[in-house]
This record gives C-alpha cells, sequence and structure tokens, in this order.
C-alpha cells in the first residue's frame, strides 16, 4: 500500500495511506506535480495546517475515503443543512476555533466533502437565530450606526407582522 | 483561535450558500460584513431566479407545438401559463426595486420572495412529467409574499431613499458649484428652502444668514480664483446667491407694506370707536330729552311759560338731529 508523508506546520510527519491523502486535491495536485512515486521518501509540508487539526483531518479523510465524488456545484440546487450524517455530526462536534480552524484546513486543502459539511454545521449555528443571538454566538460586534441598523430594521419590516 | 468573520470570503460565501435568501436578509442586521455579503446575495438571487425562469420557459416552450389551437391542449401547457405568470411577477417586482438596486440605495430586499420564486419553478422543474395542480394554487404564496414586499417597499423604503437621494443631489450641487464643504452648500439649500415657505418676520434672520454665507463664498473663493474654472463657478454662486437676496428683499417690502396697511387700519378702529361712543352718548340725551318734554306737553297749559319751555325743548331737538346726521353721515363715509 503507497503511503505519502504529510508534514504539519509544527513539525509533525503524519505516514497516511495516498488513498486517504488523495482527497485533497491540494495534496493530489502537489503529487502530480512533484512525480512523486512509491517508495519516494519525499515529505509533503503543509505550512498552513497544525498537528491536531491534520490529525482531525486524515481521521475524517480515512473515514470518507470510499465516498463517490461530489457531484459539481448546481446553480439552483436545494438549499439544505439537514442532511448531515451523523459520523460528521459527532466529528464536528468541537468548539467554534477548531470548527473554523478546520473549515480553514479544508479550504486550503482543497476537500470538498469536509468543506461543504463543516460549512453546513456554521450554517446551523445561525438558522433560526435572531441578529442578536447571532452576535453573541460569534462573538460579532454590531458595526452599525442607529441610523444604519434601523434602516435596515425598517426594510425587512413588510413580513415582520403576518 | 480563529472566528467567524476571519474566515476568507470564499468560505463565508460557501456558509451563506446553505442559507435561505430569507435568512439572509435577516441576517443582515448582524453587522456590516453580514449586510454587505447579504446583499450581493440577495442582488445575486434574484438575477439567477430570473435566469432559472427564462431556461424553464425556453425548455417548456421549446416541447410545445408550434400552433396556438395544439398548445392550448398540450400536457405542459399549464406549466407554460405557470412560467408565463411568474415572469409578470418578476417584472412587478424588477419594476419596484430595480432602479434602487442600480443605484446601490438597496439590495433587493425580499429574501422571502426569492425563496419562494426559487420554490415554486423547482417544483415545475423537478416532476415535469406529472401534471402540475391548477396555476393559483401553486402561485397563491408568491403572489401574496410579492405583493406584500413591493406595497411595502413602495410606501415605507422607497420615499426615504427617494429623499436621501435629493439631499445626496443637494449636496453634490454645492459642491460642485461652489467648490466648497458640503455644510456650507446645505446651508444655503435649506435657507432657499425657507424663503419659500415663511413669509414672516424670519426673512430677516435668514437675509442676514445669507449675507454671512455670501461673504464667506466669496471669502473662500476669491482664495482659489486663480483658475478659470473657479472664477465661473464663483460666478454661478454669486448669480445664486444675488438672486437669493433679491427674493429676501422682495419680501421685506411685502411685510413692510403689510405694517403700514395694519397700523392704519389700528387707527381707522379707534376712529370708528369714539364716533360710535359720541353717537350712544347723543342719542342717550336725546330719548332723556324726548321723555322730558312729553312730561311737559302732559302738563296743563298756563300762557308764556308752557310756550317758552316748548320752544326751548324743539331747539334742543335741532341741534340733536342735526349732530345725528353729521355723525351718521361721517361714519359712513
Amino acid at each position: 500500500m503507497p503511503n505519502i508523508k504529510l508534514q504539519s506546520c509544527d513539525n509533525e510527519v503524519f505516514t497516511i495511506d495516498y488513498e486517504v491523502a488523495k482527497c485533497s486535491t491540494t495534496i493530489k495536485t502537489m503529487v502530480d506535480d512533484l512525480g512523486l512515486e512509491e517508495g519516494d521518501d519525499e515529505v509533503v509540508p503543509l505550512p498552513n495546517v497544525n498537528s491536531s487539526i491534520l490529525r482531525k483531518v486524515i481521521q475524517w479523510a480515512t473515514y470518507h475515503k470510499d465516498d463517490p465524488a461530489v457531484p459539481e456545484e448546481e446553480e439552483n440546487k436545494e438549499k439544505r443543512t439537514d442532511d448531515i450524517s451523523s459520523w460528521d455530526s459527532d466529528f464536528l462536534k468541537v468548539d467554534q476555533g477548531t470548527l473554523f480552524e478546520l473549515i480553514l484546513a479544508a479550504n486550503y486543502l482543497d476537500i470538498k466533502g469536509l468543506l461543504d459539511v463543516t460549512c453546513k454545521t456554521v450554517a446551523n449555528m445561525i438558522k433560526g437565530k435572531t441578529p442578536e443571538e447571532i452576535r453573541k454566538t460569534f462573538n460579532i460586534k454590531n458595526d452599525f450606526t442607529p441610523e444604519e441598523e434601523e434602516q435596515i430594521r425598517r426594510e425587512n419590516e413588510w413580513c415582520e407582522d403576518k | 483561535m480563529p472566528e467567524l468573520l476571519d474566515l476568507p470570503e470564499l468560505v463565508l460565501d460557501h456558509i451563506f450558500s446553505n442559507l435561505t435568501y430569507d435568512e439572509i436578509a435577516r441576517n443582515r442586521a448582524v453587522c456590516r460584513r453580514f449586510n454587505e455579503m447579504g446583499w450581493h446575495y440577495l442582488n445575486k438571487g434574484f438575477v439567477l431566479a430570473e435566469k432559472y425562469q427564462n431556461s424553464l420557459l425556453k425548455s417548456v416552450k421549446a416541447q410545445l407545438p408550434r400552433r396556438e389551437s395544439e398548445r392550448r391542449k398540450h400536457p405542459l401547457s399549464k406549466k407554460c401559463d405557470v412560467l408565463m405568470a411568474i415572469e409578470t411577477r418578476l417584472s412587478m417586482l424588477s419594476m419596484a426595486f430595480s432602479r434602487f438596486v442600480e443605484s446601490k440605495q438597496c439590495c433587493f430586499i425580499p429574501g422571502k420572495v426569492i425563496d419562494e420564486l426559487f420554490r415554486v419553478m423547482k417544483s415545475l422543474d423537478i416532476d415535469s412529467s406529472k401534471e402540475p395542480q391548477a396555476p393559483h394554487q401553486i402561485l397563491q404564496e408568491l403572489r401574496d409574499v410579492s405583493t406584500m414586499a413591493i406595497e411595502y417597499f413602495d410606501e415605507k423604503i422607497a420615499p426615504i431613499l427617494r429623499k436621501k437621494e435629493m439631499m445626496a443631489l443637494g449636496n453634490i450641487r454645492g459642491i460642485s458649484v461652489f467648490d466648497m464643504p458640503c455644510e456650507v452648500g446645505t446651508t444655503l439649500k435649506i435657507d432657499s428652502g425657507r424663503f419659500d415657505l415663511n413669509l414672516g418676520s424670519r426673512a430677516l434672520v435668514h437675509r442676514q444668514s445669507v449675507e454671512k454665507i455670501v461673504k464667506d463664498c466669496c471669502a473662500r473663493i476669491i482664495k482659489k480664483n486663480e483658475d478659470t474654472k473657479s472664477s465661473r463657478k464663483w460666478r454661478a454662486g454669486r448669480k445664486i446667491l444675488s438672486s437669493l437676496t433679491r427674493v429676501v428683499r422682495r419680501q421685506e417690502r411685502v411685510i413692510k407694506e403689510l405694517q403700514e396697511t395694519v397700523t392704519e387700519q389700528a387707527v381707522r378702529l379707534s376712529n370708528n370707536d369714539t364716533i360710535i361712543n359720541d353717537l350712544k352718548r347723543q342719542q342717550d340725551e336725546w330719548k332723556n330729552h324726548h321723555s322730558f318734554s312729553n312730561n311737559f306737553s302732559d302738563l296743563p297749559k298756563s300762557g308764556k311759560s308752557t310756550y317758552y319751555i316748548d320752544s326751548e325743548s324743539i331747539d334742543v331737538n335741532c341741534i340733536v338731529g342735526a349732530r345725528l346726521y353729521i355723525f351718521r353721515t361721517s361714519v359712513i363715509t
């Protein structure tokens, strides 16, 4: 079984199955471009990912390595966020910081499946909340002037009192 | 630890794409970043809905027979009707919003309408084989929400945006004409507005303020008077200001005239009062005398003395009558 060595930004080296690593388009392209072959002792550096996050990413990729390829995004696709598998939702029961780091890693490593499911998780955290609750959840500062806030509130009022 | 707003634009975009347009519209109130992204998303959503409708209608029309009589019987004709109805809705929405969206004064506010548009069109798209429901049933909700959104926007939001636009235009004009900070331009505008509205005593105050502004303008513009461009602006500015000053002067004259009329009428009124009082007094006197002379005539006649009193009473009567006549004529005149 051909293996590949990945090095996190804090210099930890992970040796994993190439089949698992391939779900990252970034790594796949690197391997293709560098012409790495079986038996090479080359280490692929990943300067944007730390070891704890890389470990999680590898865990996710190992579980999903046999998934069929994610179909290309359709413009008018249905917006569904309730289709997260139970394994994924357990896997993503982490603190917000870790979740965002996973998103950044998925974005950098170009792992579409992981990016999709993490973004859906964040979207679910936004859903059903008032703006004030969203601010509280994500520690966002309300940087509107009172006039701007009033204007937006007024613009959205058309469907409020039903 | 990264926070939500530290994530790159593309990723935030990905997160937002999992929300409904209604949610995106509501979440504009969270912060500026959310507002910007929601703004962009809602505008894009409306364009996508238009495109979707277009492509659906095209594909349905392609499947329909060309002849009108055959088309009516075709199973797809209902679908075509619904899509045409959606097109009407879309153009109504576009009429209400597009002007303000294009000038970036607001975004396509009603996210819920976009959601409903997509819901209806998807239901048509997916079960293309099945006979769709009656058109009015499918379109009921879309009609309701889009009408609500348009009515609310026209009544409550568009007037505010227009007002803002006017004010912005005023400011821009102020700057381009006077080449000065906009506060001065705005003050000028407001003052000239008041000239039209208030005829009263404020005119003087305004005149002073206008004169002050004129002086300010001149002082500032003279400084920049080197190039011809600003001198042209200066001339234009002066022209406007002198016309404003003329308006003030004209109104001052009107006020003066009005005040003169008022004092004149006050004098005439007091004159009339004294005349009326005199008249009353004379009338009372005359009445008293009349009853007095009557009493006398009731007395038994006794030669000379009676005659004397009678002649006296006639004299007094004559005088009273004459005076009354004079006063009456003077009152009438």
